[in-house]
């Protein structure tokens, strides 16, 4: 009888033992989880906020001509309105999205615009456009 | 009963503990497939917007491409961007984009037709694994007013004879309004104003506006202004023309070489490096001469064309250029724009003074005073509604022409009724001029009178420029070469029993519409047909004669001016059109409507996205 209650008592301690080992992965897997799924958003947000800039100068139409360069970090101020908002910066749910606005002369009225914004530690950069000034 | 039951629960606890660990297991896969698509989801759309922007810097860059050279249609395929990671393709052809801004007629496009002066374009861009499709329509565009003859954003300042009228097209007669717009918000009297001596007047078929809210910003005492003259109005500045963009777009074409007293350009695109001084004729053929520096030309400038100028333009004598098809623009200029005509009139009273008589004893002063007053008859029955004015072999029109340029028998109804000896006043004064030392002054004004008394050569032009009406245009030229031999007008009159009712107002509007140019009682005025736009200021002086439209934008680029050589304190500011010593406007609707006009920035009018 003894012999058959300690297997019991065995199983019970395996049983938990599986269980803690499981529950662990399973809260290394959330957290991972959950902090990508923020990242990813936090990524999306800074997508949204190049585009958004892309946009507006594309409806403003007042991109310079030279290459410059606008650091949203320092922030290097506008030049006749360029870079639009939501240069230099925007903050989203808690979040600070800073952009730097990058302008490349294509041909004598084609003009190239990068806009790259960093958030954290991390960095989205939206691929150049182009625009006739 | 107790070893039974814990027999019974025996390996419940692994049991459970199995089952709870499928439910966490599902919980997982469920956890990480969602975070998976999540993630999938972020990249796409990153991706998706990196094609998006691909796909409309490829619009970007064709528009480049279509400012520079309005017919372009070459494929662009799989164009990377910088970085290297995104793309764009452009195809022309059925199904595809099509390019129709010089077109004159709509032709098919991928979702119907496309329209002159527009450009459909389908754009194809990608990043990575994503690609977006846009879809654009590409037009003309800027607030240029449909209705404003004369277009400033300074002052407009008037002297002088003037006549301002307006007509639909350059083979349609149909008078329009042609109005004066000045775009100044300067708080100043004058910003419209017109000031002439005893004799001379101002007469203006349109309103005249002003941006200004001075109560005193138009002064048009003594003008006639057939529509209103209202000041604080909306300001309908003209566009922004990139002029040194275009003329640098342009930099690697063909060289032209100016040379003898005419040179002929054929079609295509000619570039200058640095300034054009030339004297003689340039005959444009579809041409497109682009100048990095300043234009003067002493003599002509005629044919279809368009000349893009970076710096100041400054004709002297008889200029003439004409809008191709309508709707080209026939002269930028970055810097400011002078016309100096030839004062023809005062050239010629005093020869007329000094000449004497003639073989038959009447004064050449005679001669002179006749051919402006039966001028003035002739033009007069060209816009009457009278039955017996106009249209027909012996019509008032007809014999006016006779007495101005025919040896034909005088009718001798009033008012008709003319000595033969004072017949033909326009051959006789020609004659005498003739006799003439030749000069410049001489050599001018003989041609202008030989064109005066057979401006075949005028109307030929005309109709060859309009090839719509090409066919009409042959039929009405072999007619003419059998019935007439005492010029255009009178051929023209003649053939209206000769041609049936359909080909009747066409014969009509190519006489009227050629005719109301031809002032003859200023002999010397200088033509210049088309539109002017510069960012400087634009000045005429000396009866000359412009068929088309004046637009001067100021962009801050230039400087000030002296261009009267008779006042030369007279300072005119860029933005400012300034008419001095008479000038006659006469505005031409289409040129400025058509939506092919290369007046405005190329922009998209219509985007969609498949």
């Amino acid at each position: 009888m003894k012999a058959r209650r300690a297997v019991s008592l065995t199983e019970v301690m395996l049983a938990v033992g599986i269980l803690a080992v499981a529950l662990l992965a399973l809260i290394g897997v959330f957290t991972t989880g959950l902090s990508l799924l923020a990242q990813s958003r936090d990524s999306q947000t800074a997508t949204q906020l190049a585009r958004e800039l892309v946009e507006t100068a594309r409806v403003t139409g007042n991109v310079p001509k030279a290459a410059l360069s606008f650091d949203g970090s320092v922030p290097t101020a506008p030049v006749n309105g360029f870079p639009p908002l939501p240069y230099p910066a925007r903050n989203v749910g808690g979040q600070n999205y800073v952009l730097k606005v990058v302008t490349l002369p294509i041909r004598t009225d084609l003009v190239g615009v990068s806009v790259e914004v960093t958030w954290a530690r991390h960095r989205v950069k939206t691929e150049t456009s182009f625009y006739v000034p | 009963m107790i070893l039974k039951d814990v027999r019974s629960a025996r390996g419940m606890a692994l049991v459970t503990t199995l089952l709870m660990m499928a439910v966490l297991a599902l919980m997982t896969i469920v956890f990480v497939t969602r975070m998976r698509a999540q993630g999938f989801f972020g990249v796409q759309s990153q991706t998706s917007l990196g094609a998006l922007n691909a796909a409309e810097a490829g619009v970007a860059d064709v528009m480049s491409r279509m400012t520079a050279t309005p017919g372009y249609n070459t494929n662009l395929v799989n164009q990377a961007l910088p970085g290297g990671e995104q793309s764009f393709t452009v195809l022309f052809g059925p199904g595809a984009s099509v390019n129709n801004l010089t077109g004159g007629a709509p032709v098919p496009g991928p979702r119907g037709p496309v329209n002159p002066g527009t450009a459909y374009l389908v754009v194809d861009g990608r990043q990575g694994l994503s690609h977006r499709v846009l879809e654009v329509i590409l037009s003309r565009q800027g607030s240029v007013s449909p209705d404003a003859s004369i277009t400033s954003s300074g002052v407009i300042r008037m002297r002088g004879n003037v006549k301002i009228d307006g007509i639909q097209g350059l083979n349609d007669p149909t008078p329009v309004d042609a109005n004066v717009r000045s775009n100044s918000t300067a708080n100043a009297a004058g910003q419209v104003s017109w000031t002439g001596a005893s004799g001379e007047s101002a007469d203006i078929r349109g309103s005249v506006y002003s941006a200004s809210g001075n109560a005193a910003a138009i002064q048009m005492g003594g003008a006639t202004i057939s529509g209103s003259a209202l000041n604080n109005q909306p300001a309908a500045p003209p566009p922004v023309v990139d002029i040194p963009g275009r003329i640098a777009a342009k930099s690697s074409a063909a060289a032209p070489t100016f040379a003898g007293s005419t040179t002929t350009l054929g079609a295509g695109d000619y570039y200058v490096s640095g300034n054009l001084n030339y004297t003689g004729d340039i005959d444009l053929h579809g041409a497109n001469l682009y100048v990095t520096g300043d234009v003067n030309v002493v003599g002509t400038i005629k044919g279809e064309g368009s000349v893009f100028v970076g710096g100041k333009t400054d004709f002297y004598g008889d200029s003439e250029l004409t809008a191709a098809n309508n709707r080209q623009v026939a002269l930028y200029s970055k810097g400011s724009v002078a016309l100096h005509g030839f004062d023809g009139t005062a050239y010629l009273d005093g020869i007329v003074a000094a000449a004497g008589n003639d073989a038959n004893g009447v004064p050449y002063s005679t001669h002179w005073s006749n051919a402006k007053s039966w001028t003035q008859l002739a033009q007069g029955y060209l816009n009457s509604a009278s039955p017996t004015a106009f249209g027909y072999q012996g019509s008032d029109f007809d014999y006016a022409i006779d007495m101005l340029a025919s040896n034909a028998t005088a009718n001798l109804t009033p008012p008709f009724a003319v000595a033969p000896s004072e017949m033909a006043p326009l051959v006789k004064l020609n004659q005498m001029l003739q006799t003439k030392p030749s000069t410049p002054s001489q050599q001018f004004m003989v041609k202008k009178l030989t064109e005066l008394i057979d401006p075949t050569d005028n109307l030929n032009g005309l109709m060859s420029r309009h090839t719509d009406v090409a066919d009409s245009a042959a039929d009405v030229n072999a007619a003419l070469a059998g019935t007439s031999s005492e010029g255009l007008f009178d051929g023209g009159n003649d053939a209206f029993t000769t041609f049936g009712p359909l080909a009747q107002p066409l014969i009509r509007n190519m006489v009227v519409t050629t005719m109301s140019q031809l002032d003859y009682d200023k002999l010397g005025t200088s033509y210049f047909n088309g539109l002017i736009y510069t960012n400087g200021y634009f000045y005429s002086d000396n009866e000359v004669n412009i068929r088309g439209g004046l637009m001067s934008a100021d962009d801050g680029s230039q400087s000030p001016g002296y261009p009267d050589p008779l006042n030369p304190a007279l300072q005119v500011r860029p933005g400012d059109i300034y008419l001095n010593r008479g000038v006659r406007v006469t505005y031409v609707r289409d040129m400025l409507e058509q939506s092919g006009s290369t007046i405005g920035t190329l922009g998209v009018k219509v985007w969609m996205s498949r």
